[in-house]
């Protein structure tokens, strides 16, 4: 009888189970397309890489290369480490199109179990001799017809080595797999030879069990390093984690949002049949058959939103995909796969969530329902009484005790990341329960600025506005909740990504201060040529030029991720790019000329949980050394961190080349002048590259702003989903009104008494929300920039609070009011007559 | 002459080579349904033997062996290895007999042109097989490895004298002699899991003997099939072996080959018997038949070689030899071997009757072959080595 019952209510107001379906589908399928999209782009990235690296589970490298010497002894004294040489290296296909590529060289003896690529080479006779005996190379079917070269062709590659001659000996059948489209085979021999690397190998594969891990440490010299390729795999994957962060961020949001959208339209739902299941509670429907039921309708009706929904985010996470790789495209060398990963595990996390969030969305609506006498539930001024109530004691005990606990959270650093989101969800709740406290004293204060003035006396609609927005705050207050967070979150994730590119453009262009950059042309990505020492000497002693300084860099590992150590003179002109956290700068310039001193980055002072006066073990070519730390420089090029020393501290330690210098100019209107000059000496000797820091600043600027357009798009998104949703409940609950409207119209309301009345209530509903989702938006802003992003990246980003911000938030939660009052206004205008029920 | 061959194994040997190299998806991945065709050629190797044959030295007639320089490896030649088998005991308790294998075989993919190819572009490959049969237990132990020659993975060298394969090796105690030397093999979980290794330290008991005219061993009838091809037929062991984690200390003899060359098998030979023994008296015989396939018109291909207690050698008639073989044994793999044999060399007195130490010592590596030891009775008292291939 219930679910007929029901069943009935619903074949009455199917828009109401549309409605209800639709917020369910939409929050789901924005935090699927997210989810996806991220895990696709993620694998994406993996798989790319596994096709270099293979199964190992360990590599042994070094700074640079290592000596090949290291693999003899490797195999002569522990042959049972499963091991294989490679020689890696990046080329670029000569032609019209430069095609990237993976040259890998590597022993096909002792391929098996890490690569298997050369198993699927077929279409000629290749004998591993011809792969030995001469520079043959084999890549993908489709590459090859990419780049125009048949079988036993000749093809051009730029190598770091110069351009070389090889000849493609076998084709691997990709079928369509673009995993192998980016390789390039070669026999170790032959790309030693290549690429000038007689005697060494770019590192050491290992397929390593958990006891062997200890004994190949113990073994190892120093100069050399054991890397987990997992972690370095994920380091690629997670090199784009400001990114996934921002996404997630967003992910996050939508679910909040959908979620909030869910418990509005069931609590809208079930105060809709109230009076029917108060008849059959009278009749003798226990509590429990009335859950059970509940439990059941609910179950049902969110297990269809929630695959409607993850189907709609499939389609979705497939057009964000090709955004997603094209914006990392741009931060990697490698391009990534498009290859959309449907993951069982994360789809079925998916649904659950979905399903499961619904479920706790509707608990508390549901045990509402359940627990009030029956009696009461048939009566709506006592209801409305409780709703206020209820909401006061909110506002008065559960708002205080969330924002305590959300500031605990948040401050306290032990939290850690998820506490910080918890913190931040604290707050949105809190803010939440604020929203009919201050909508009941918005229309409080309204009502006593009109009451008694001439223009309520003439317009009495008005008051009647005003007052009705209180009256009703049982079934709106939930929507203008809903409303409220959506609009606070919108406000305070922009407000953040805001800050954090104010913050990012005013460190480049700080960091970029000197006038003139020069390097040699990079033929490959990646692959920096050195500097002649000449060069700079001359390039030094040119008129005009009131600073030099060389940079130099190499890449070392620290707390196990990839840390780029720095190098230069750091003269005075350069000084002014590097900002501290606290002490006092030229105490830190001067402790810093003293032997073996560096200067580190913010994220990574914070992750290793260094401070100035630290020690800090470096790698050097002469094995690990210590090194104090004098000073920590805000830097947002690395959330790994980054190391600063001067050079002549570099030298002792390293061997690595400049590969570029920063010109610093006594007078920049005589940049041109240099330019020339340079370019008169040295030009034909060397292809030089010469960067105007602007041109610099505007290329990195544009590179950065890229990264952010996925976010932009995805931003957009879940406030259409919020705004959607708020629309259709707002929607459901003015067109639920027809008893109240027919009585209006009874007592003799016209047209457009009626049309103000409706519209009036919704942007004054609007209104609220938008005012209290600035300050709460702010705050979140606030605790995403300085707390989330501080404990995830470890930098700090000073908040700016945006206006405009402000102003979107008010429009949005204005329109989004106002357009959901149009329908139901019209609507109701336009009907004939009184009617009773609908 | 050639011993047990050469030839039937380096045709498999090179198969495997290119198995591994060309052919990893059937052993690595077995979900992805390899291509027929596909993989590296086979063909570049074995038609290319026989057309580039001509490229590699021969083995010369004339050639005089000189030590210790030919104990290292002759990479102008095609084929080349270093073997070592033994019939190994208990030191504390003769009852417990074990015996082992070491073979490190060199291919060479294309003739070496001078010094100028070193390093990883040397076409020098390598394999090793390494055998250890525990009789006690009815166990038959094997472990194989590749490698190309590269930057010093595997070769010989002159300062300490030394074959090597990764950490298998087969190390001189001193620069002019081969032996005294130890003998150091294993494997830390093989193909099937199994672990095992040995340390043997070889002393010889007799000198180094050349087989066929003075090292220069024919391979079939007709002239220019050779290989250079020289033995110690008795060396005494001491050492230990690594079995389930515990060390055995033995005993025993052994047997050392060293031969290179650069033809392979004729198209009507398929394989080869051959028979290491040593016998209680001191005497050391090596006997080789190589069988023509029927109907090819050609005659089985003998080789004898009779050694006596100071290493002479004895005349012997090889067409007067009777061998007969009295059992067979069929492996797990589906082969059916001899397994037992009467052996009749009337001009020097000798009836034997020669009975592996257990069925159980096939070698079922890339290549398969039985190796296996075995006890000798009859009208002497010995023991020795069998080698067998060629057998589907």
């Amino acid at each position: 009888m219930i679910f007929r019952a029901s069943l009935r209510h619903f074949r009455h107001h199917p828009w109401q189970l549309l409605l209800l379906l639709l917020g369910i589908s939409l929050g789901v399928a924005v935090v699927a397309a997210i989810e996806i999209t991220t895990d696709s782009a993620r694998h994406s990235f993996r798989e790319a890489q596994l096709q270099i690296y293979g199964r190992a589970t360990h590599r042994i490298q070094a700074q640079q290369r290592i000596p090949e010497s290291l693999y003899v002894s490797q195999r002569r004294e522990q042959s049972h480490w499963q091991s294989a040489p490679v020689i890696s290296s990046v080329v670029k296909t000569s032609g019209d199109e430069h095609l990237l590529m993976q040259l890998i060289g590597v022993d096909p003896l002792r391929e098996q179990g890490f690569r298997n690529q050369l198993g699927r080479i077929s279409g000629s006779d290749i004998g591993f001799s011809d792969l030995q005996t001469s520079p043959a190379v084999v890549m993908a079917r489709a590459t090859a017809a990419e780049v125009g070269v048949g079988l036993n062709e000749q093809l051009t590659l730029i190598t770091a080595n110069g351009t070389q001659t090889v000849t493609l000996v076998g084709l691997l059948e990709d079928a369509g797999d673009p995993r192998l489209q980016q390789l390039l085979l070669m026999d170790i021999g032959q790309a030693q030879r290549m690429l000038g690397m007689e005697g060494y190998l770019s590192h050491i594969d290992l397929i390593l069990d958990a006891d062997e891990v200890a004994a190949v440490k113990a073994w190892l010299p120093g100069g050399v390093q054991l890397e987990v390729t997992e972690a370095a795999l994920s380091e690629r994957a997670q090199l784009a984690s400001a990114l996934y962060f921002n996404l997630q961020a967003l992910g996050l949001l939508a679910l909040v949002v959908g979620l909030f959208l869910v418990f509005s339209s069931v609590s809208f739902s079930l105060s809709q049949r109230r009076p029917i299941f108060a008849q059959l509670r009278t009749l003798g429907l226990t509590v429990n058959e009335l859950y059970r039921y509940l439990a059941m309708e609910l179950l049902l009706i969110a297990t269809v939103g929630t695959l409607a929904g993850l189907l709609l985010g499939i389609v979705l996470a497939q057009l964000l995909l090709s955004l997603m790789l094209n914006t990392l495209s741009d931060l990697y060398v490698t391009s990534p796969l498009s290859l959309l990963l449907l993951n069982p595990l994360s789809l079925g996390k998916l649904v659950l969530m979905g399903i499961g969030g619904c479920m706790l969305a509707a608990w508390k609506p549901c045990q509402q329902l359940a627990h009030v006498p029956p009696a009461s539930l048939q009566q709506r001024y006592l209801q409305e009484q409780t709703a206020l109530q209820q909401s006061r004691q909110l506002g008065r005990y559960g708002v205080p005790a969330l924002v305590f606990i959300a500031l605990v959270l948040m401050l306290w650093q032990g939290s850690g990341l998820w506490g910080a989101f918890a913190g931040i969800a604290a707050l949105l709740l809190a803010g939440a329960w604020l929203m009919p406290a201050a909508l009941t004293g918005l229309s409080h204060l309204l009502e006593r600025q009109l009451a008694g003035t001439q223009l309520a006396l003439r317009k009495p609609v008005l008051l009647m506005l005003i007052r009705d927005n209180r009256r009703n705050l049982s079934r709106t207050g939930i929507a203008a909740m809903a409303l409220m967070i959506a609009i606070s979150a919108t406000v305070g994730i922009g407000g953040m990504v805001s800050s954090f590119r104010d913050a990012v453009q005013l460190w480049l262009t700080e960091r970029l201060n000197a006038d003139l950059y020069v390097s040699q042309s990079r033929v490959l990505p990646g692959v920096r040529k050195a500097l002649p020492s000449e060069f700079i000497t001359d390039v030094a002693s040119l008129e005009g030029i009131e600073a030099v300084a060389t940079l130099r860099r190499v890449q070392l590992s620290v707390g196990g991720r990839p840390v780029n150590l720095y190098a230069s003179e750091l003269p005075q002109p350069m000084r002014p790019a590097y900002q501290f956290v606290a002490s006092d700068r030229n105490a830190i310039w001067q402790r810093l000329a003293e032997p073996d001193s560096v200067l580190i980055s913010e994220p990574l002072a914070n992750r290793m949980g260094l401070r100035a006066g630290d020690q800090l073990v470096l790698t050097t070519n002469a094995g690990e050394r210590d090194f104090s730390v004098v000073g920590v420089y805000y830097d947002y090029g690395s959330d790994s961190g980054r190391i600063l020393m001067p050079a002549t501290t570099f030298i002792r330690h390293w061997s690595e080349s400049p590969y570029g210098l920063a010109l610093y100019l006594a007078d920049s209107g005589r940049l041109d002048d240099i330019e020339q000059a340079i370019r008169e000496r040295w030009g034909g000797a060397l292809d030089l590259r010469l960067q105007r820091s602007s041109l610099l600043l505007q290329r990195s600027v544009e590179v950065f702003n890229r990264t952010f357009v996925i976010t932009d798009v995805l931003r957009l998104l879940a406030l259409v989903v919020a705004f959607v949703g708020i629309l259709s409940s707002l929607l459901a609950i003015q067109l639920e009104r027809q008893e109240e409207v027919s009585l209006l119209k009874a007592v003799g309301l016209n047209r457009l008494e009626l049309v103000s009345l409706l519209l009036g209530q919704s942007l004054l509903l609007g209104l609220g929300a938008g005012l209290l989702a600035i300050p709460v938006g702010e705050l979140l802003a606030w605790g995403l920039t300085h707390v989330v992003q501080l404990r995830a990246f470890g930098w700090s980003i000073p908040y700016q609070p945006d206006l405009a911000n402000w102003l979107t938030a008010l429009l949005l939660s204005v329109s989004a009011a106002g357009l959901a009052s149009l329908y139901p206004a019209w609507r109701f205008a336009h009907q004939r007559g009184i009617r009773r029920w609908e | 002459m050639f011993k047990r061959g050469f030839y039937p194994i380096v045709g498999l040997l090179i198969l495997v080579l290119l198995l591994v190299v060309g052919l990893y998806q059937l052993l690595d991945s077995s979900d992805e349904k390899p291509d027929a065709g596909g993989g590296l050629s086979l063909t570049d190797f074995l038609s290319a033997g026989s057309e580039n044959e001509e490229r590699f030295a021969k083995a010369q007639p004339d050639y005089v062996l000189s030590f210790p320089e030919d104990h290292l490896a002759h990479p102008t030649f095609r084929s080349e290895w270093w073997y070592l088998n033994g019939n190994l005991q208990h030191r504390d308790d003769p009852a417990q007999r074990f015996g082992f294998q070491f073979t490190i075989f060199r291919q060479a993919l294309t003739k070496q042109e001078g010094a100028a190819v070193s390093g990883w572009l040397a076409p020098q490959f390598y394999m090793g097989h390494a055998g250890l049969g525990v009789f006690g237990q009815n166990k038959h132990l094997t472990a194989e490895r590749f490698s190309r020659r590269g930057p010093g993975l595997a070769g010989t060298q002159a300062e300490p004298l030394s074959v090597w394969l990764e950490d298998w090796q087969l190390q001189a105690e001193q620069n002019d002699n081969l032996f005294p030397a130890t003998v150091t093999a294993g494997a830390l979980g093989n193909a099937v899991g199994e672990s095992f290794s040995y340390r043997l330290r070889l002393v010889p008991e007799k000198p180094r003997v050349y087989q066929g005219e003075e090292g220069y061993s024919p391979k079939r009838e007709e002239p220019g099939f050779a290989s250079h091809y020289y033995s110690y037929t008795r060396l005494r062991v001491e050492g230990e072996l690594e079995l389930a984690g515990e060390s055995i200390p033995v005993t025993g003899a052994a047997w050392y080959d060293h031969e290179w060359s650069s033809n392979i098998l004729a198209e009507y030979q398929t394989g080869w018997d051959w028979f290491s023994l040593q016998l209680e008296d001191g005497r050391d015989l090596v006997f080789m038949e190589l069988p023509a396939r029927p109907g090819s018109g050609k005659s089985n291909f003998r080789q004898v070689a009779l050694f006596d207690v100071q290493g002479e050698r004895l005349p012997v008639d090889a067409r007067l030899i009777q061998l007969d073989v009295s059992d067979h044994w069929r492996s797990p793999s589906g082969i059916r071997w001899p397994s037992g044999w009467r052996l009749q060399m009337p001009d020097h007195d000798l009836d034997l009757t020669i009975t592996p130490r257990q069925k159980n010592q096939e070698n079922n590596l890339s290549v398969r072959y039985w190796e296996g030891a075995v006890k000798v009775t009859g009208s002497h008292n010995g023991q020795g080595y069998v080698e067998l291939t060629g057998y589907e």
